[in-house]
């Protein structure tokens, strides 16, 4: 049609485009060659600072180059008058914020702007901080801006009240916003300390803070950061370091501590073994293996052989009474415990006496329990009207949890049964948690001088808190859902475990039990000999149950069994011919 | 002049309103040609924007009751019309507003100058504002604002977002605006060089809060490889160190009418103000069309509703409704699930089937949301009545919702320099496509045939003009084409205030709706305007009242209340107190309807109605188009200069010379093959549109419009911009 703008079609432009492309790329290569050449002849000039900022204002995330900026101006700064080095720095000040321009989020260019400024003499760091002002004006997210922001304060001094302002203000214009609510915890310990408590914030600022995340999460429930800054609040206790648990045993020639938090010892911490109070040598040994060397159980061997006293002499003389000590020692604790032994006597343990109902309550410490009580109502109320949301829901039974897990518990297990429906792909998390309770409700009444322990049937996916089982000699686990034995390496005095009809497919985790006699494993998930390998290494394992697992369709299953673990005397019921 | 135009375009459009507008660009945008004409000396008719003097022109003007400034030719009947034609004639005053009162509310304080020594005031500043660009005072307290900023800030506040490819489809927009200040920008800092290419830095003090450009990002999009959509791109500034201006704003100046009469030039004030919707027709279209880039916006920042007798600000969006402390926290819950279910209701019918075509208020009630909650959703949320049905209140509140957050916290952009930008942005395009303007001149007749169809116009300077189809606002038809019902009034005015509704600290561009104890069916709309706005200058807040006239009432009486709820009324309350108000009714045509006399090429269109936004032009323009040229795309995005390929080039330039009034005129027309934006702007030929009444009569021998393959609308907006 007449008067009709003739437009380029599609493959013209893509022609032009491609060919743009083409020659940007000859360029490009042809910019770099030249600068590692000159890097290579060590000419650190401003014409090298110019290829590269024609490079980097293309593609500020090419870290290479962002050094060799740095290394020219190392080297200018030897060279170059104090005035003159200003004026480059202060240019590429102006050369960064284009490159942030077009790349706010280059780790990079970030960085080099921090080298930049601990390199001036007179740094603006009141500049700095309004450019942090933009930055995150445009995008209050930038975690990048966000980190170089903590830097500038943390140079300039800012008052750190100004910043915690600051953070209300970004919160109050979006609060699904970690960055602040996460910055906020940081300032407000240090704004609003807790005089009682070291890492604390004053009460009345927290009940603030619940005020404010409240308003967050009763307007938009389905955002996590207000309700991960929520368990911020609600704080996390610190256990003191101290020995949980220490038992001695003669005919095992063994000491075994428990700790309540993990060390590695020769490390972190010392520990050392004082019987009748002469201290004697042994090696700590972890049993938990490589995987992790820091643990919270450590098991000493032999230490008779190389005590003072004759071994043949302590165990002869059963008169007389035998008094172990243990002491723990390291940055900033020291720790002792002791067991004594009445003439005669094989073994001897000593357990940290708690307050009954204070063993797991310490998890939410940071507010008062009337605090928690308050949260609980307001979130409950949430819960009424959003009773399909999952943090509502998880931040529900965690408050139950904290405040007291026996009166709750059955709420507990109707939620978390809720919250396995409403969010599947975490199910699995929401079983241990009730597993976690379950256990925690038993251990509360439970008294480790009786060495037997009966959780069959209660639908555990896992074993919580094993460092307080140590003592166990008998226990019952059958009728579960465990999946796995590992953690049940923590429990040295097992004598006779019972595991039947769970769904444990292996045995790893047994065979540091050095105690164990009689194993059942009645329908469980074991497959193959090698499941059962580790049982080998039982030394005192004779008596071996696992009727009903799918190895069990081996028609040669017994002589395979026997094979493997050699010590064993009886399989299913069947002695070893 | 007049015999410089063409004897025959594919479509006349009369009148510059908005649906005008948007229908000619469309035409020129498929290649028609289409001569566009107003009879007013400014574009935008009825939905125009003014300056002070210019406003006080208008209603001079208004009281013209017919005869016209217009000057008619006499013309040879029997010469011109072909046989079996007959005439028409045609209105060539409208008669839209009526009960137009103009008044200063302020007394001078001392010596009150003469009337005469007023206007010789009056005529420095003109002289001025055309000799120097602006008064010497003026600049140096804006270069001092400006290297304030400068040290406050330190970094130039381009957006993040903006990447270097789309600066050239910017470029048109920033140079329009740096042209006109440019003078300001050689006379700063050498600083501020690196600061002058970014757009909008030029006026750092008077935009002092979010500033939103809707810029398509198609590039952007197609670089990341995504799909190319026409998302908007958004450009925030904010700027921060608005402190100073600020303190003076707390101190609330005590205005003398000739103070305020004194910065004129400062003044936008609109006659149809509209807001836009951020998700509406409106800005899609200015997106999808590309003509966004001939106007930037400001957000409207609250939303404010009486409440108990108290302003307070509405929650919402999330952000509001975390930090409002009007609502529990319960309440807040409330809210947010509320408004997600608005989100899309369709999908969940059972949840309101009983109650459509029934009240939204008693779909509401039946929600068992709070009286707040209520008021909220129902008055400032959706904007309803009773009388609206649950329906339309969804579709509202939907409507309100899906704004929010496209650009910045807010539901609604507002024009940067009034709503009359938008008609004008859109004759800009319909230039740009070989459009031809005429303003101050319009059609005396219409030429039909014996079978009643139209063929054409005769115009006031007595040439016979033919076309296939005529257009025009409802206004300029012929009063036999007009049926007189549907007819009805808008009550409106526009105050001038000394201070904001709220006490804030930064500007706040407010919205409010207050249904009314007298008839709560037909709510007042309220617009606060801050100086931020380029509505009014530093210390002076515009409001726009509308409300659809009582059928008894007097205009005074229809917006009695809202003035009583929120303005001083006794020395001592701390309200906005109005220092000056032009109170008027406005004749609207709820429905076109067309007559049976009305040839079937001739169409009319609506004039602005009451409603608050401007996506209704945007429909009748559209069907319009559709019905006419089924099949063609409705204004599709123009290409990229870069990819236009000019042929007829010399043709373009020699259409051009033909016209003495250009201001500049560049050699290199038809020589360059790509064009790119900033170049188009120097070939263009500007045309010094005596806008808003103000250039005294001299402008009046400029009134006839250039052709050229660009035209440059010299906006109303230059002379503000200027200003600064």
């Amino acid at each position: 049609m007449h008067g009709r703008i003739k437009v380029k079609t599609t493959a013209e432009q893509q022609e032009t485009k491609r060919k743009e492309r083409e020659k940007k790329l000859k360029l490009y290569n042809a910019a770099t060659g030249k600068i590692f050449d000159k890097r290579k002849n060590k000419e650190f000039d401003e014409d090298l600072l110019t290829m590269t900022g024609e490079v980097l204002s293309q593609n500020s995330d090419l870290y290479t180059l962002w050094n060799i900026r740095k290394e020219t101006f190392l080297h200018m700064k030897e060279i170059k008058a104090q005035e003159e080095m200003e004026k480059i720095c202060n240019d590429e000040l102006y050369f960064l914020e284009s490159c942030l321009k077009g790349n706010p989020k280059s780790y990079g260019t970030w960085h080099h702007r921090c080298f930049v400024l601990d390199n001036m003499a007179n740094p603006d760091w009141k500049r700095e901080l309004q450019l942090c002002n933009l930055f995150l004006e445009y995008d209050e997210r930038n975690f990048h801006c966000w980190d170089y922001r903590r830097l500038v304060v943390k140079r300039s001094k800012v008052p750190i009240e100004e910043e915690l302002e600051f953070t209300t203000n970004k919160i109050h214009n979006n609060f699904s916003n970690f960055s602040s609510w996460h910055y906020r915890s940081k300032l407000l310990p240090l704004v609003y300390p807790d005089p009682t408590n070291p890492a604390g914030v004053k009460e009345e600022i927290l009940l603030k803070e619940f005020e404010a995340v409240q308003n967050a999460f009763f307007t938009d429930p389905d955002d996590q950061s207000a309700w991960f800054y929520h368990r911020w609040l609600l704080g996390r206790g610190r256990k003191k370091m101290v020995i949980n648990c220490l038992y001695a045993s003669i005919p095992q020639n063994r000491v075994i501590v428990t700790t309540s938090q993990p060390i590695l010892v020769g490390s972190s911490h010392q520990m050392e073994v004082f019987l009748k109070d002469v201290s004697i040598e042994g090696s700590w040994s972890n049993v938990a293996g490589n995987s992790s060397p820091y643990s919270r159980l450590w098991i000493s061997f032999r230490f008779s052989l190389t005590c003072e006293f004759e071994a043949e002499q302590l165990f002869s003389d059963s008169d007389q009474d035998i008094s172990f000590l243990v002491k723990l020692s390291g940055s900033e604790c020291e720790s002792t415990m002791a067991v004594e032994m009445s003439a005669g006597e094989m073994e001897g343990w000593t357990c940290l006496a708690e307050e009954p109902g204070s063993k797991f309550s310490h998890e939410l410490s940071a507010a008062t329990s009337s605090t928690l009580e308050r949260e609980l109502e307001s979130i409950r109320e949430l819960h009424d009207v959003e009773p399909n949301n999952k943090w509502t829901l998880l931040t529900l039974i965690s408050l139950m949890k904290a405040l007291d897990p026996l009166k709750y518990m059955q709420e507990i297990n109707q939620y978390t049964e809720n919250l396995q429906q409403i969010d599947p792909k975490r199910r699995l998390y929401y079983k241990d948690f009730r597993s976690r309770c379950v256990i925690e409700n038993y251990l509360e009444a439970y008294d480790y001088n009786s060495r037997v322990v009966s959780l069959n049937n209660l639908s555990l996916t896992t074993l919580y808190h094993p460092e307080l089982l140590v003592l166990t000699v008998t226990m019952n686990l059958s009728g579960n859902s465990l999946v796995s034995a590992m953690n049940l390496h923590w429990l040295q005095c097992l004598m006779t475990l019972n595991l039947d009809n769970n769904q444990i497919s292996s045995t790893a985790g047994l065979g540091s039990l050095s105690q164990l006699k009689d194993l059942s494993l009645r329908n469980n998930l074991i497959e193959k000999a090698e499941d059962l390998e580790e049982l080998s290494q039982c030394p005192s394992l004779t008596v071996l149950n696992i009727k009903g697992n799918p190895i069990c369709n081996n028609t040669h299953v017994q002589s395979i069994v026997f094979s493997t673990i050699v010590r064993l005397e009886s399989l299913d019921g069947t002695v070893r011919i | 002049m007049a015999a410089d135009l063409p004897s025959e375009f594919d479509v006349i459009v009369l009148g510059t309103g908005m649906p005008e507008s948007i229908f000619a660009a469309a035409c020129s945008r498929i290649g028609q040609t289409v001569l566009h004409i107003d009879r007013n000396d400014h574009y935008s008719g009825d939905w125009s924007s003014f300056s002070l003097n210019g406003i006080q022109k208008w209603v001079e003007q208004q009281k013209i009751s017919c005869g016209d400034d217009l000057e008619l030719s006499q013309t040879d009947e029997a010469s011109i019309l072909k046989e079996g034609e007959y005439l028409l004639k045609m209105p060539l005053k409208a008669h839209n507003f009526k009960d137009i009162k103009i008044k200063f509310h302020i007394e001078d304080k001392e010596e009150v100058p003469t009337k005469q020594e007023f206007h010789a005031q009056e005529k420095v500043d003109l002289c001025f504002s055309e000799e120097k660009g602006n008064p010497e005072v003026e600049s140096g307290r804006k270069d001092e604002a400006n290297e304030k900023q400068l040290e406050n800030i330190g970094v130039d506040p381009l957006p993040v977002d903006t990447n270097i490819n789309n600066n050239a489809s910017q470029t048109s927009n920033e140079t329009q605006l740096q042209d006109f200040s440019r003078d300001e920008n050689q006379s700063q800092s050498p600083t501020d060089q690196k600061l002058s290419s970014d757009k909008e830095t030029e006026n750092p003090t008077e935009a002092p809060y979010t500033s939103v450009s809707v810029d398509d990002s198609d590039k952007r999009t197609m670089e990341g490889n995504a799909i190319s959509s026409c998302e908007a791109q958004l450009e925030i500034e904010n700027k921060e160190d608005m402190s100073s201006a600020n303190e003076n704003e707390k101190k609330c100046k005590n205005w003398s009418p000739s103070e305020i009469q004194k910065e004129w030039r400062k003044f936008n004030l609109d006659l149809s103000p509209k807001v836009l919707y951020c998700a509406g027709d409106m800005v899609e279209l200015l997106i999808t069309s590309d003509i966004a880039k001939y106007c930037e916006f400001k957000t409207v920042t609250r939303v404010l509703t009486l409440l108990n007798g108290k302003l307070e600000k509405v929650p919402c969006s999330r952000a509001d409704v975390f930090s409002s402390k009007l609502v529990s926290m319960l309440e807040k819950r409330m809210l947010m699930k509320f408004l997600t279910f608005c989100m899309d209701y369709e999908k969940q019918p059972e949840e309101y089937l009983e109650y459509l075509g029934k009240p939204f208020s008693e779909f509401l009630a039946s929600k068992k949301l709070s009286e707040n909650i209520k008021h909220f959703v129902q008055h400032s949320i959706s904007m309803t009545t009773d009388k609206d049905t649950t329906d339309e209140g969804l579709r509202k509140t939907k409507k309100f919702l899906q704004s929010l957050s496209r650009y910045g916290n807010t539901a609604f952009l507002w024009a940067l320099y009034g709503s009359g930008e938008l008609p004008q942005s859109f004759c800009r395009m319909c230039a740009v496509f070989g459009g031809v303007y005429c303003l101050h001149f319009t059609a005396s007749q219409i030429i039909l045939n014996k079978e009643g169809r139209c063929q054409g116009i005769i115009t006031t300077a007595g040439q016979r003009i033919d076309c296939k189809w005529l257009v025009m606002e409802s206004s300029y038809s012929p009063k036999e084409f007009v049926s007189p019902t549907n007819s009805r009034y808008i009550s409106r005015a526009i105050l001038l205030t000394d201070r904001p509704l709220l006490p804030t600290d930064s500007q706040e561009l407010s919205m409010l709706c207050l249904p009314c104890p007298d008839d709560p069916y037909r709510p007042i709309h309220v617009l606060e305007l801050p100086p931020g706005s380029m509505a009014a200058p530093q210390g002076i807040y515009v409001f726009h009242l509308t409300r659809l006239a009582g059928d008894h009432a007097s205009v005074d009486d229809d917006l009695s209340f809202a003035v009583k709820a929120l303005f001083k009324e006794t020395e001592d309350d701390d309200k906005p107190k109005v220092l000056w108000s032009l109170y008027f009714r406005q004749n609207y045509t709820s429905q076109v309807e067309r007559c049976a006399s009305v040839p079937e090429n001739v169409f009319l269109m609506p004039g602005p109605g009451p409603e608050i936004d401007a996506d209704a032009p945007v429909h009748v323009a559209k069907d319009l188009f559709h019905k006419l040229y089924p099949g063609e795309e409705f204004l599709p995005k123009a290409p990229n200069p870069e990819d236009i390929i000019y042929i007829d080039n010399s043709e373009a330039s020699a259409s051009g010379t033909n016209q003495s009034d250009f201001k500049e005129q560049s050699d290199d027309t038809g020589k360059t093959q790509d064009l790119d934006a900033s170049k188009l702007q120097s070939n263009e030929v500007v045309y010094a549109e005596p806008s808003s009444n103000d250039q005294s009569a001299e402008s009046n021998d400029q009134s006839g419009i250039v052709i050229g393959s660009s035209v440059e609308i010299k906006e109303n907006a230059e002379q503000n911009i200027v200003d600064k």
